[in-house]
């Protein structure tokens, strides 16, 4: 392949045709080394920028400043709505229209529907339209303002607040944008989610500028704005050329001080740097799109020849690490003779405390009623009874205690890692589908064991709540078996007394006692041996899993270096050597659309050269 | 060094039989050391925040004096405890287990940089004579979702450090610095601390303090009253995470009370405030206009108000000062008035100082119970110490302490209420004042005796799901108003 050589002085529309070009074989390419899911992206990201008008996307966390920013740009108060914590809930995409009129996109159908424009606030604000019930992806609003002849401008809900859902909508609206203005206030340094949020957005967008507002009100607002554009240029290295506009979008909105509010410089900037440039923002885009495809296919290549290149070192490791788990495994092992002692043990110190607790209940009331005259003894059953009950639920959340320990204890056994293998898990991790909004990796979807020990490796305390939630411990709570047991009906017939006189009294309460904590023991331990039963069910299935799991990841990564290993060595080079040749293809191909890149770019130096003088 | 509440009948109790365990593991005789020592130690209040949310602001606020230093952007480096203590001085504990000892400087202020490399260090320890640390021990923490932090890996989900987590888990409650709104990372944060907390742990020992009130209100005469909307918000919707949610301006708070702001700062305000309306709206519009405009204040003089007021509440002082308060000493107070510092120290100092008792204990039996059970604990002993929790448990003294399990419940959704007893729960479990725990018209005796036979008879007659939850909740909420009567409800 050929590099051409691009001379400013070439038309657009030679570019444009030699971009397309490009952009053709690197989708062939793609399918010829067996990613079509990476053409399909790059199909995609072509499909999704070709209307017209550049849109600009205005994204941020919440309450910083993204509505007061549109509304100062168009210079209309309260276009999009404004106010305290989250207010905008979907996205408010602005377009030129002679007069004002508003519509809905729907996401479930994708519809587009009129609505009234008195009603504009209850589709897009938090207040008018809870949890989205209305099921709104956008409010298209259509204003008669000047500059919006020359772009679309969308607003976003803020991402990090306690509505995720909102960040899921910010990143579909910034995934089709040409431009993205990200819009941070001087009230704190830019926060490690915003830094997240603006990389995985600025993945796909080559053009992104960062509006710094309510500088009319904090005093350090400059500080930050250095402190800011140092750690974008630390973390978000492609973006350190991103300028930084500082606003204040009241100012900007109070005719007597636009002039000085620093929303000139905005609009100027969108103008110069958007609207003008459509095409090249375009292509710089699709280019980006292209670029990150390519990086995968690196990716993925780099991992296979590390494996080809591992030897016979690494799959003894592997191996060593699978015959761990196999003895670790659940198939009458280890494992599960741990697990057994443990229940076992629990079990028995249950039963212990609860003879115990019994015991010592019924001398303590024996005492006391001793002392009891007859209206007295009346209010005892009714005390025994919430007594009983209270020993009931210690013991249980004793047992959930060290049902947890155990847990834990049994957990670490399977998860130990040898460092060794810790390296080679980063090629078999696969592509973390990771979501664009400000979710941490914590929520994303985990199979029941996971779950498991992702409670159980905090402390202690709390986890009980939850883990009682996943695990059939209702029965160790044991309360409504001894209702039923010791309840209204023994109470009652206790008060069938025959005798008249106070001992005689206390006699009948001692032995209903004694018969009633006799059946309250007896039935608890029934219950907490079925109890055991299904935990212990539970436990070996979850563990078994957890196992199976891990050892499948082992099993996978033994298998594909078998499959280098066992080639016989001269192959294995000529398959590394295929694999370096591909690699050597994809740089050309990569130095082939950076040199495009670099042509877009001086075209688009020329232009707004050539513009700015006007 | 010891604080209140030592004298304890309960904390004496536990602390006998704890004294008669020997264990041959060091690792769990350093546990119970601790334990133990926690007893009769004051309660830990952390304080956390995102960067730049205003936590070490609030932290000399509450102190009333300027310790901690504060600074636009990352400051607080390494989490710092204050305690009470005299002499007053600093040390540092190094990972490597040295400790540096430093002095305060000639303001009686903490460096602005450690004289190490923050990695190094474990934490920080300061020794203050100040009467609100007799009760508290306040630790300020480093600010998280910081942007110079390393990107997240697999293991590290969480959103606080290590050094932060530990610190945090090490303290018995906290009040979460929420600079003007609630982010999901706030509420990520406080389910962290509740989650690590080995007794109770929910709105009982939480509290929000929604700072630079101001900011959000530019421009008003009460921002504080403005901010009160969105605080009420947050604290319903986060009724079971948080007591409440107190807008507050931390800024003001510290400068009233540090006294930084002198006759002459006030004279100039004066002058600012004696122009006419329009003029003075044109040069305070914005902080450029502030510091370029002509203005009967001189260059130095309009810093240091930005410093100690920041633009709104120089804003604001111009308006205070036209309705009469034209002394440093006026000034101050009202800034102090506005800024809603009181009512974060009545929660802070009062809501959990004063449980600090119930708290403690809670904290101890529930680490106690886990701890009698490991291998290293003699049996003898792990009974011994399961019976001194159990005894304490079933003591009438403890009652505050089964209010606030009782409490618990509801937050961890373990039982169903109707609304009115929910409120009952809340106002029993996060009050001390009679007033408010019993729902009172007013503190009269008669209103309170009122309020209590009413509130026995609602949980008398209620119709609960029978389970033994809902019956022990039952029978302390009686309890509860029982003892309010049993006292006489004295006002």
């Amino acid at each position: 392949m050929k590099t051409a050589m691009i001379s400013p002085k070439n038309r657009p529309q030679g570019l444009q045709a030699q971009l397309q070009a490009y952009l053709n074989d690197v989708a062939a390419w793609l399918l010829q080394v067996g990613r079509p899911d990476l053409t399909k992206n790059l199909k995609d990201a072509v499909e999704a920028r070709r209307s017209t008008t550049p849109t600009v996307v205005v994204i941020g966390e919440t309450s910083r400043g993204k509505s007061s920013l549109v509304n100062a740009l168009l210079n209309r108060t309260e276009l999009s709505p404004t106010g305290l914590d989250s207010t905008t809930g979907c996205n408010v995409v602005l377009r030129h229209a002679d007069h004002l009129q508003a519509k809905v996109r729907l996401i479930q159908t994708g519809e587009i529907v009129d609505i009234p424009i008195d009603e504009i606030e209850d589709w897009t604000t938090v207040e008018g339209n809870p949890d989205n019930q209305r099921g709104v992806f956008a409010v298209i609003l259509g204003v008669d303002c000047p500059l919006l002849e020359q772009m679309t401008i969308v607003d976003t809900p803020g991402v990090g607040g306690l509505d995720a859902g909102h960040g899921a909508l910010a990143a579909q609206a910034a995934a089709a944008a040409d431009a993205v203005v990200l819009v941070v206030d001087p009230n704190a340094p830019i926060s490690g989610p915003e830094l997240r949020f603006l990389t995985n957005v600025a993945e796909k967008v080559d053009n992104v500028a960062i509006v710094l507002t309510k500088v009319e009100d904090y005093p350090e607002w400059r500080t930050m704005a250095q402190t800011d554009a140092q750690l974008v240029a630390a973390k978000a290295p492609r973006l350190a050329e991103a300028p930084v506009f500082p606003v204040s979008n009241l100012l900007a909105l109070n005719p007597a001080y636009r002039a000085e509010s620093g929303i000139g410089a905005v609009e100027q900037h969108l103008r110069a740097r958007v609207a003008a440039r459509t095409e090249v923002l375009r292509y710089a885009n699709i280019l980006r799109v292209a670029e990150s495809c390519l990086a995968e296919v690196g990716r993925v290549e780099r991992a296979q020849h590390a494996v080809l290149e591992a030897g016979e070192g690494t799959l003894e490791v592997l191996k060593a690490e699978r015959a761990r788990l196999d003895s670790v495994g659940v198939d009458g092992k280890k494992l599960v003779r741990d697990l057994d002692d443990g229940l076992r043990r629990l079990s028995l110190d249950r039963a212990d405390g609860l003879n115990r607790g019994m015991r010592d209940l019924r001398t303590s009331y024996d005492e006391h009623v001793a002392t009891l005259r007859v209206d007295a003894i009346s209010a005892l059953p009714a005390q025994l009874i919430s007594d009983v009950t209270a020993l009931a639920d210690r013991l249980s959340e004793d047992a959930r205690d060290r049902l947890t320990t155990l847990i834990e204890e049994l957990i670490l056994q399977v998860d130990a890692v040898a460092p060794e293998l810790a390296s080679l898990e980063q090629l078999y991790s696969g592509q973390l589908a990771e979501s664009v909004t400000l979710d941490t990796p914590r929520k994303r979807a985990a199979n029941r064991v996971e779950r498991l020990s992702t409670l159980v490796s905090f402390s202690s305390g709390r986890s009980i709540g939850s883990l009682a939630a996943s695990l059939p411990l209702i029965a160790l709570g044991g309360a409504p078996f001894i209702i039923a047991g010791l309840g209204l009906g023994a109470v009652f017939a206790f008060h069938m007394h025959r005798g008249r006189g106070d001992v005689a009294r206390q006699n009948e309460f001692k032995s209903w006692m004694r018969e009633q904590l006799a059946e309250a023991e007896r039935q608890l331990n029934n219950d907490f041996s079925r109890a055991m039963i299904d935990i212990s069910h539970e436990l070996r299935s979850a563990l078994a899993e957890r196992v199976e799991t891990r050892k499948a990841e082992v099993g996978q990564a033994i298998r594909e270096c078998e499959a280098a290993v066992a080639v016989e060595l001269g192959q294995r080079k000529s398959q590394a050597e295929a694999i370096e040749r591909r690699l050597a293809d994809l740089q050309v191909v990569a130095h082939r659309g950076n040199e495009l890149r670099t042509s877009l770019m001086d075209l688009d130096l020329s232009r707004t050269e050539v513009k700015g003088r006007e | 060094m010891a604080a209140t509440d030592s004298t304890n009948p309960l904390i004496e109790q536990l602390l006998g039989v704890l004294e008669t365990v020997q264990v041959d593991d060091t690792g769990l005789a350093s546990e119970l050391a601790a334990i133990r020592s926690r007893l009769s130690a004051p309660l830990r209040v952390a304080l956390v925040g995102r960067v730049s949310s205003g936590k070490s602001t609030l932290l000399n606020a509450l102190l009333g004096q300027v310790v901690a230093p504060t600074d636009a952007g990352e400051c607080t480096e390494v989490a710092t405890s204050f305690e009470y203590g005299f002499p007053e001085r600093v040390e540092i504990r190094l990972d490597n287990g040295n400790i540096m000892k430093i002095q305060l400087d000639a303001q009686g202020r903490l460096p602005e940089r450690l004289p190490f490399p923050k990695d190094d260090v474990q934490d920080v320890r300061v020794w203050l004579a100040n009467e609100t640390l007799r009760t508290l021990t306040l630790v300020d923490t480093p600010g998280f979702s910081s942007g110079q932090a390393e990107v997240d890996t697999k293991e590290n989900d969480d959103v606080l450090d290590r050094r932060t987590r530990q610190a945090a888990a090490n303290c018995d409650a906290v009040v979460v610095v929420l600079n003007q709104t609630l982010r999901a990372d706030d509420m990520d944060v406080l389910r962290t601390f509740q989650e690590a907390q080995p007794g109770p742990s929910s709105a009982v020992n939480a509290v929000g303090a929604l700072t630079k009130a101001d900011k959000l209100a530019s421009g008003s005469e009460d921002p504080v009253e403005k901010a009160e909307a969105l605080a009420k918000r947050y604290s319903e919707r986060q009724a079971r995470q948080l007591a409440e949610v107190v807008p507050v301006i931390g800024l003001w708070a510290e400068t009233a009370e540090s006294g930084a702001l002198n006759e002459q700062d006030v004279a100039g305000l004066v002058r600012l405030a004696e122009m006419d309306g329009e003029a003075v709206g044109r040069i305070l519009a914005s902080v450029d206009r502030f510091r370029s405009s002509e203005c009967p204040i001189d260059a130095e003089a309009r810093g240091k108000l930005l410093d100690t007021l920041d633009m709104c509440g120089i804003r604001l002082s111009v308006a205070l000062v036209r309705d009469g308060a034209r002394s440093a000493g006026s000034l101050r107070r009202e800034l102090s008035r506005v800024s809603g510092i009181e009512r974060l120290r009545s929660s802070v100092v009062h809501n959990f100082g004063g449980r600090t008792v119930p708290l403690r204990l809670l904290r101890a039996l529930e680490a106690l119970r886990g701890i009698s059970y490991r291998k290293a604990m003699p049996p003898m002993y792990g009974q011994a110490v399961r019976d001194a929790v159990e005894r304490i448990r079933l003591d009438e003294g403890m009652h505050e302490m089964r209010e606030m399990e009782a409490f618990q419940r509801w937050c961890d959704g373990d039982i169903e209420l109707t609304v009115e007893l929910e409120e009952d729960l809340r106002r029993l479990a996060l009050n001390r004042d009679p007033v408010l725990r019993l729902g009172a018209e007013d503190s009269s005796r008669e209103a309170l005796r009122r309020a209590a036979q009413a509130g026995v008879s609602r949980w008398r007659t209620a119709r609960l799901h029978t389970s033994a939850a809902n019956d022990e909740v039952a029978r302390t909420a009686i309890r509860s108003y029982g003892l309010a009567l049993a006292s006489g409800t004295r006002p």
